[in-house]
């Protein structure tokens, strides 16, 4: 049923519009709000970001959800380019939230395996160490805390990230 | 007032040690008591969030949930952190299906998230506990009308609704704190906008030209430096600053609310950690001290 | 299928066949037209001065770009012309009662303070009006008088005087100056009408300009934008003013009555009365004991703050209005006076005797009081002073003592005083001199004993003071702190503790108080004998000088009164209305601190009786004339009343309550615009070339405060480049407003079309998320406004406008139609503003017990099947009462209400 052309990575993509993934991204946490999108802009118009970029639209990129573009949102870097600074969300009149529709979007999309680099890598980093920076501790500014009467111990725990390691990222997918 | 714990989060304390030693040297001034959190771990601001929604709930719930153990309400001083801490409380206190899943994971540590637990950030503190007038009052060299630019960040102010910190389009906690401490706190364009920093990971380039804008704006309005309420724009602001075509006399000072406020409270320049910040404060600093000095005869010799 | 609407219960016989229509605009018009022109009477309520609404304020119309002004004001004339139509403008309605066909309406008629009846529109009252606010008609782009139309054609062409009460600078001064009044005539160019206000209330603008501290302005408004206006030495340079230009130029009164008045002693007090009393035509003559007048004004206070010549000189113009003074003649009876055949008698003799410290060697030679010392000074005579002088007090004459000691060559002078700074009852300016002249302030401290040596004083022991509970006077009252005395080597004291009233004087015949004096009426000032009065010092004890002048006008209107027979009580004290700060227009006034007053150097302040103080200068006095407020509006200078030759203007006008039969109401309450400000992200209170469209129609019209020159407010250029943003405070759930308000995206259009015809040039964009061109030859519009004129659309709503270093705005927005982040410069932005209920729709909905929907409108019966009824039998609502609506449907829905109205009418009540 209707057009369907093969991406690169072999998968096929069906170009007849439907609502199933604006569905979907609607009963998904943080998503609820996608079906009052009137597609007026002014989210875009906020974003500093898209002020900065060709590519980087909030507003189409919601647009293409409302289509069905399933597959091409889930294995896009875009819905990951937001900063979550808010601005769209406070701005919007119709109370649609892209910031929020977005981390509905990356749920999904973690849990179907798209994740850019970073955030897996930095994830991963948290998740083992507690904390994010533990690389970064070096001696310098271990002295630096020193001299500043702070603690050098910084006490991170680990123990509970590894619990929810197990729980929530073993396998890679989610709960 | 209560007993507060201070969550740093993971990036003070390595890349910004000044901001957590000025802020407890000032909360101490003040009057407020505050205590380091041990054993916790990050919050999950941007990576976790992004990955996985219970998770998240998980990493800032266990912090909440220590601090309740304690009976000690939470102050953030990092704005991700700020944000993720109040939005999974308002999660955990409105799903009460996310919270007993929550619960479930700490009852292995024996702790538990009921919902007593406050979070504030630090301007909350400031305005709302502390209160201007007592902050006025612990002023013994304000700044003499040195003009000064505030950025809240993001995550301090947005979601209004949720996080309750100041007016998201017009908020006015650090222009108020900067005008009791003396200074003459400007407006700008953009003044609400992101400082671009969580853009680093995903595109380097877009996040310094968006930081590079408000450095712009900044200084287009006249402000000599920026106050801070954010690590993380704190340490972006800087940054962009050395980017470059950037001259170092073309620079502007980026300071830690809390090392804006110690200076002009008389608190010394080392304990509030001026000499590790890499744009140095003088040019502020000698509005402070002295009422006559180099840098506003020069200025005023330009305007002649 | 139709549904039968539930029948009325009005009683058969009681029923009124006339009808109520609240709100006149161009619906409600419509409505009272067609119901009149069926023979029924009908009341055309209108809560402004004027009909017409607010068609008379837009420009042009769509789609049809007919003027608005001239398709309106046929209207206007049939409405004020139709026999069966009454108008009652600038009325609201109270409470309606009962039910259809029998209505028992109350209305509310404000006081507009000038006769329907007489005012014929003429205008002479504008020009003399010298108080100008910002007009809301031009939506405060322009100027309007206090008394004023709010347009040409206003219907009833009668004006209106905008009175919002008594300011708080005229009811709190002792004597009642209106400084709203005086400074409003300084700005309107008239200094000598000016003055003459002043001197309504007090003879002395250029002495009390010099010494009063300033009741006034401790209460002005200003203050809270930034400080309160420098009222006291405003009325101080008028006098100066017109001394310098040749003197007193008022009028001379005509003694025309036959009744003597006697006034015994020249202060304030019996000065202010006799000049009061002269002007009302009687004869009066002041005695006054001493060789010169002006009492405490001329012995009392020091040169250095009130010259010799000024008191001199204002005395002067009493005496040359007609007052006679008789000086070195002292009173001892009044009785006497009576006898010789004055008709009444003031006293106002004061309260000379200085209070005793009553502490041990408090007689020892070197002790002085301040009331004796600066009455010593100020006659010339020498009082011997060592180098160390205390001076024991904290009110202005222990200033004084202390800052003529200083003048006189003491080195050390110390003033010494219980409670601390904060609380001494002193004017703080002159703390602030006295400190800078380099006299020590000993606070918290009180003497104990004067410690003499061989008769004279060497040394006064003090006791250091804490502040405790406060006391009834509401100030924390001292407390000592035991085993603190310490003693301090003085050569002399002055104390200056307080003052009394003489025990003997001409006053002992009257009934005293246990304090020592004359017992008076405290509002009619009369005394024991019915026509003797007193007041000033001797009836109160120790006051302000402002504050004996008040009295003596008081007294003199009294002594009138009984001169004439009438009744003393009647209407006194006057009743003030204190004008609410809400109501004050604050708004545009940027932060502009008070003048200050140039000094005369620190060297002559020690060594010589030079006036301090050196006064403004024209351009000063008139920028701090400026800053007045103008709280509320019409300050009462009665400029107007004698400028209108028809006798129009009643200033003691009263809100009127009448009760109105009717048998059904039309609601056609109109709209409110949407407050734009909300939006700060658009930046319309921060950037003066983004406005609102409805400021943009008044622009544009030629009645307009620009002549219909479209012109940016920043630079009076005329803009290049328009923006106009849609959907602002409309079709927005963050700001509780979701829903569309029907007609800014075609008065957008209309808008940007006019933009084009006052300049072909001009580079015009719509910004917009739809266009919604639904009616009769709307679609037409927009396609013309794209094709013919020019009118650029981009698809997006505009995030922010944010102000360019060279005062355009830039507005960020995306093109939605490609993908285009865009920042667009304009310069001039104009925000299309959705609209809302009328103003204060929740209470008048109330009161006249309907319902209204969740959005704020009256609710209608049902949408589809009874559109113009509300949910009450007999209540009928058209135009934008219900919702949004343009023109054309409002004016159809004011016919249709008409029709439904006039059933009932005509049915004694049962509806079918």
């Amino acid at each position: 049923m209707g057009a369907r052309t093969e991406t690169n990575k072999g998968l096929e993509i069906e170009h007849t519009p439907s609502s199933n993934f604006a569905k979907e991204i609607e009963a998904e946490p943080g998503g609820e709000g996608i079906s009052k999108c009137i597609q007026c802009g002014i989210c875009t118009a906020s974003c500093a970001v898209s002020s900065f970029s060709d590519r980087y639209r909030p507003r189409q990129l919601i647009q293409k959800i409302i289509i069905g573009k399933r597959d091409e949102v889930l294995q896009s870097d875009l819905p990951w380019l937001c900063m979550t600074c808010r601005l769209c969300e406070e701005r919007c009149q119709e109370g649609v939230s892209p910031a929020e529709i977005f981390q509905a979007v990356r749920h999904i999309a973690t849990r179907e395996g798209h994740i850019p680099e970073v955030f897996k890598s930095t994830a991963e980093k948290a998740l083992s160490d507690g904390w994010l920076l533990g690389d970064a501790y070096s001696d310098f500014i271990e002295d630096d805390r020193d001299d500043l009467g702070l603690d050098t111990d910084l006490g991170w725990d680990n123990e509970f990230t590894h619990r929810l390691k197990k729980k929530y990222f073993s396998g890679g997918e989610g709960d | 007032m209560t007993d507060y714990f201070v969550y740093t989060g993971c990036t003070t304390p390595v890349r910004l040690p000044a901001y957590e030693a000025a802020t407890m040297a000032v909360l101490k001034h003040l009057g407020v008591n505050a205590h380091h959190m041990k054993d916790v771990n990050c919050c999950g601001a941007q990576y976790i969030e992004s990955l996985n929604r219970s998770a998240f709930a998980a990493m800032s719930g266990r912090i909440l949930a220590i601090a309740e153990r304690f009976g000690k309400d939470v102050i953030a001083i990092c704005g991700a952190c700020s944000g993720s801490l109040k939005h999974v409380k308002h999660m955990l206190d409105t799903e009460p299906d996310l919270k007993a899943e929550v619960n479930e994971i700490l009852a292995e540590e024996d702790l538990e998230y009921t919902g007593k637990v406050e979070v504030k950030h630090l301007l909350q503190i400031l305005r709302d506990e502390v209160g201007y007038d007592a902050i006025r009052r612990a002023i013994v060299q304000p700044y003499n009308g040195v003009k000064l630019a505030a950025h809240y960040g993001c995550h301090v102010t947005r979601p209004a609704e949720i996080v309750q910190v100041d007016d998201p389009e017009v908020p006015r906690s650090i222009d108020d704190i900067i005008e009791a401490c003396g200074g003459d706190a400007v407006d700008y364009a953009g003044k609400v906008r992101c400082c671009g920093g969580p853009m680093l990971a995903m595109d380097e380039k877009v996040a310094t030209a968006i930081g590079s804008e408000k450095i712009t704006n900044v200084k287009a309005a006249g402000a000599k430096g920026i106050v801070t309420a954010c690590v993380f724009c704190n340490i972006q602001l800087t940054q962009v600053q050395f980017g470059e075509g950037g001259e170092p006399k073309d620079r502007i000072p980026v300071l830690t609310l809390p090392q804006f406020m110690g200076a002009a409270m008389g608190i010394d320049e080392e304990t509030l950690g001026m000499p590790l910040n890499k744009i140095s404060p003088d040019v502020l600093l000698e509005f402070a001290h002295r009422i006559e000095s180099k840098v506003i005869r020069r200025e005023q010799e330009a305007k002649r | 299928m139709t549904i039968a609407k539930p029948k009325t219960s009005a009683t058969k016989g009681k029923w009124s066949n006339k009808a109520l229509v609240v709100g006149g605009g161009v619906a409600g018009m419509q409505a009272a037209l067609d119901i009149a022109d069926q023979n029924y009477k009908v009341y055309l309520l209108e809560k402004s001065s004027s009909i017409g609404g607010r068609m008379a304020m837009i420009d042009k119309t769509f789609p049809t770009l007919d003027c608005s002004a001239c398709i309106l004001t046929p209207r206007l004339s049939e409405v004020q012309r139709h026999p069966n139509i009454e108008m009652l403008t600038y009325s609201e309605v109270e409470e309606v009662l009962g039910s259809a066909g029998n209505f028992k309406v109350k209305v509310k008629r404000k006081a507009r303070y000038v006769d329907e009846e007489k005012c014929n529109g003429c205008g002479d009252c504008v020009p003399a009006c010298p108080i100008e606010v910002p007009n809301e008609f031009d939506q405060g782009i322009g100027f309007r008088k206090a008394i004023y139309i709010p347009f040409p054609q206003a219907t009833p062409n009668i004006h209106t005087i905008d009175k919002r009460g008594h300011a708080p600078c005229y009811t709190n001064c002792p004597a009642h100056v209106n400084p709203q009044g005086f400074t409003a005539l300084m700005r309107s160019g008239d200094n000598d009408k000016a003055l003459k206000l002043v001197r309504d209330a007090i003879p002395f603008p250029g002495s009390l300009g010099r010494v009063c501290p300033a009741l006034c302005e401790e209460k002005c408004e200003r203050a809270s934008v930034d400080d309160p206006v420098s009222i006291r030495n405003l009325h101080r340079w008028l006098y100066d003013n017109e001394r310098e230009h040749g003197g007193y130029k008022g009028d001379i009164p005509v003694i025309d009555k036959k009744e003597k008045v006697a006034v015994i002693g020249a202060g304030p007090a019996g000065i202010a009365c006799a000049e009061k009393l002269i002007r009302l035509g009687y004869p009066v003559t002041v005695f006054e004991k001493r060789e010169e007048a002006g009492g405490l004004l001329r012995y009392g206070i020091p040169e250095h703050r009130l010259p010799r010549d000024v008191i001199a000189d204002e005395i002067k113009i009493v005496e040359d209005l007609g007052v006679k003074i008789e000086y070195g003649k002292e009173i001892s009876s009044v009785k006497s006076l009576l006898n010789k055949g004055f008709k009444a008698v003031f006293l106002g003799t004061g309260a000379p005797v200085s209070s005793k410290l009553r502490i041990k060697g408090e007689d020892s030679t070197g002790v002085y009081h301040a009331v004796d010392f600066l009455d010593k000074v100020n006659r010339g005579e020498k009082v011997p002073l060592g180098y160390n002088v205390a001076v024991i007090g904290g009110g202005n004459a222990a200033i004084d003592a202390a800052r003529v000691a200083k003048r006189l060559g003491v080195k050390q002078v110390t003033i010494i005083y219980r409670r601390s700074r904060a609380e001494m009852p002193a004017i703080h300016q002159e703390i602030e001199d006295a400190v800078e002249e380099g006299i020590e302030l000993k606070v918290l401290t009180n003497p104990v004993e004067a410690i003499e040596s061989k008769g004279r004083l060497v040394g006064i022991t003090c006791i250091e003071m804490k502040l405790g509970e406060p006391d009834d006077s509401g100030r924390r009252r001292p407390i000592p702190i035991p085993g603190s005395e310490f003693s301090i080597p003085f050569e002399n004291m002055i104390i200056a503790i307080g003052q009394r009233a003489d025990p003997k004087g001409p006053h002992a015949e009257l009934d005293m108080t246990e304090w020592g004096t004359p017992e008076v009426d405290p509002v009619t000032l009369q005394t024991s004998m019915e026509n003797v009065f007193a007041g000033g010092d001797l009836a109160t004890g120790p006051g302000l000088v402002v504050e004996a002048v008040g009295q003596g006008n008081v007294a003199a209107e009294s002594i009138h009164r009984y001169l004439q027979g009438e009744e003393l009580k009647e209407g006194r004290p006057e009743t003030f209305i204190e004008v609410i700060p809400e109501d004050i227009k604050k708004q545009r006034f940027g932060v502009h601190p008070r003048a200050s007053m140039p000094k005369i150097s620190i060297y002559n302040r020690r060594t010589t009786f030079k006036e301090v103080e050196t006064g403004f200068d024209a351009e000063t006095a008139m920028t701090e004339a400026g800053r007045c407020l103008n709280c509320t509006v019409c300050s009462e200078c009665m400029e107007c009343v004698e400028a209108c030759q028809r006798e129009a203007i009643d200033h003691n006008q009263q809100d009127e309550i009448i009760e109105l039969d009717v048998g059904a109401i039309v609601m056609s309450t109109g709209y409110k615009l949407f407050d734009v400000a909300e939006y700060p992200r658009l930046g319309y209170e921060t950037q003066s070339n983004v406005i609102t469209a409805m400021e943009y129609e008044r622009l544009i019209n030629a009645a307009g405060p620009t002549a219909g020159h479209l012109v940016r407010l920043s630079d009076g250029k005329v803009p290049k480049s328009i923006g106009f943003i849609q959907c602002v405070g409309a079709r927005d759930v963050g700001k509780g407003v979701p829903a569309c308000s029907r007609v800014c995206c075609m008065y957008g259009i209309k808008n940007a079309v006019m933009a084009k015809e006052h300049d072909p040039d001009v580079d015009v964009t719509v910004y917009y998320a739809d266009i919604r061109a639904f009616g009769k030859g709307f679609e037409e519009f927009f396609e013309m406004a794209k094709t013919r004129f020019g009118v650029k659309f981009v698809r997006g709503r505009v995030a922010e406008v944010v102000e360019t270093d060279d005062e355009k705005s830039l507005i960020r927005v995306e093109d939605t139609e490609d993908l285009t982040f865009m920042q667009n410069e304009h310069d001039l932005v104009v925000l299309s503003g959705g609209i809302q209920p009328s103003l204060g729709m929740r209470i008048l909905a109330e009161d006249v017990g309907i319902e209204l929907d969740n959005d704020g409108y009256v609710k209608v019966e049902h949408p589809l099947l009874y559109p113009v009824d509300a949910d009450v039998d007999g209540i009928y609502t058209c135009g934008c009462s219900d919702g949004p609506k343009d023109i054309p449907d409002s004016v159809a829905a004011g016919s249709a209400a008409a029709m439904r109205a006039t059933i009932v009418l005509a049915r004694g009540g049962e509806v079918k």
